[in-house]
């Protein structure tokens, strides 16, 4: 097989995977929403599709996936899309580096990617939203308005104890997700950080 | 049942989507932006049969931003970032700009094609975005009979809202294998057909927009972007 037919191949299964993976996304979503729980768990196909596939298509999957959360379940989610673009980048940073090679890692980078992402979300929150986003989080930022701290202070205070669990979960549940994919399922998915992280020995 | 006779045509999508929203965020009179809400994008929800989306919209949406809305204002900031009015204004604002991009982006299924076409998309990007509007029933059935086997294996004992939530891990490797399967086969099938070439030829059924609708929904448009600029502006010279 030629190199050429080889990446036509490559990108036909990113083209192929890519709306599955935003559905993922888009479905996980819909049952923390309805469960109303203090966590979002709403990036696992970003995740995967960055670890799997590279940033780029990793950032389409949460783009898009959020800009059909908008459309099907909560319209307010095409406000958080830039958060999925930095979620997809710092996936596939991390990724490079290794830190999905075993599970210690991976909540290492979940941490990472939790602190990020609040620190992301938290301008949106603050002067869209004035903090109330109308989910279990709303509720933790009440918390530390109540305990005398400002709104933008309560809302990173907010998201650095929801995101960094919200993401350890997200990260975990990928890891294993991938762990248990056949290899040679796998060996199919070129651009991502499989090799890195061991997925493919 | 979707009504041909409403489809809004893909160019008329983006006039509405930038007029409206600009609109919006530049008026300064609140009323005037719900007497939008109420007279323009409510009877846009019906025509395109999608109120009751729109309602669940408010419902599961709305309801819960406008409670943490008074959580936060009322009760706990007991009014000192502002009272009823205030909480009114934001949820008011946010709905309303929420719903114009449900609006321009909840389209019929047999004009997907058309719309992302008209908009530019082409090649990889306009598979990869109509494939994703339309998986999404694939994946809820899928999940759907994994969570159905399992019960009628047992796993599941009582059907409550917990003992499902605990399902989830379960369902998710199975989910996602079977996914990547399906990716596998589909990726082979697309290239077997030259799926990229095939949708760049395909020409799509086109669809008959209603005139009468879509210069009304242009003209409302622009009209009420050119009053919110006239205010602004008499604002601005009466502030000189």
């Amino acid at each position: 097989m030629s190199n050429l037919d080889s990446n036509q191949k490559s990108n036909m299964l990113a083209l192929a995977f890519i709306p599955l993976a935003i559905a993922i996304n888009v479905g996980i979503g819909a049952i923390v929403k309805a469960l109303n729980l203090p966590l979002y768990v709403d990036s696992i196909g970003t995740i995967i599709a960055t670890i799997l596939l590279g940033w780029k298509r990793g950032a389409i999957v949460g783009v898009l996936g959020f800009v059909l959360t908008s459309i099907i379940i909560n319209p307010f989610a095409i406000y958080f899309c830039g958060t999925q673009l930095v979620i997809a980048l710092l996936t596939h940073f991390v990724g490079k580096k290794e830190m999905f090679s075993n599970l210690f890692k991976t909540i290492l980078s979940g941490i990472g990617l939790g602190i990020v992402s609040a620190i992301v979300s938290a301008p949106i929150i603050v002067y869209l939203f004035q903090g109330a986003t109308g989910n279990g989080a709303s509720l933790v930022t009440s918390f530390f308005v109540k305990m005398g701290n400002q709104i933008v202070n309560s809302v990173l205070l907010s998201g650095f104890s929801i995101e960094p669990i919200d993401k350890v979960i997200q990260c975990i549940l990928a890891f294993l997700v991938i762990k248990g994919i056949p290899k040679n399922l796998l060996e199919n998915f070129k651009g991502g950080s499989l090799k890195e992280n061991n997925f493919l020995n | 049942m979707e009504n041909k006779n409403y489809y809004i045509h893909p160019f008329v999508r983006i006039t509405f989507l930038l007029c409206a929203f600009t609109g919006s965020i530049l008026c300064d009179n609140v009323l005037i932006v719900f007497a939008f809400y109420l007279t323009i994008i409510v009877p846009l929800f019906f025509l395109q049969n999608k109120i009751f989306t729109h309602l669940k919209f408010l419902l599961l949406g709305v309801v819960p931003i406008f409670l943490s809305f008074i959580l936060l204002n009322i009760i706990v900031l007991q009014s000192k970032s502002g009272g009823w009015e205030y909480i009114f204004e934001r949820v008011l604002r946010l709905t309303v700009y929420a719903s114009i991009f449900q609006i321009v982006l909840t389209i019929p299924a047999n004009d997907l094609f058309n719309t992302f076409k008209k908009w530019g998309l082409k090649g990889e990007s306009l598979v990869t975005v109509i494939s994703a509007f339309a998986v999404w029933s694939e994946i809820t059935n899928r999940a759907d009979k994994i969570v159905t086997a399992r019960l009628s294996k047992g796993y599941v004992k009582r059907r409550n809202i917990f003992s499902m939530a605990m399902q989830f891990p379960y369902t998710l490797n199975p989910l996602i294998i079977g996914v990547i399967r399906t990716a596998v086969e589909r990726a082979d099938s697309w290239h077997n057909k030259n799926i990229l070439n095939l949708i760049d030829n395909y020409i799509g059924t086109e669809n008959k927009y209603n005139l009468i609708l879509n210069t009304v929904i242009v003209i409302i448009s622009i009209s009420y972007l050119c009053v919110i600029l006239f205010l602004v502006l008499t604002k601005y010279n009466f502030a000189l």
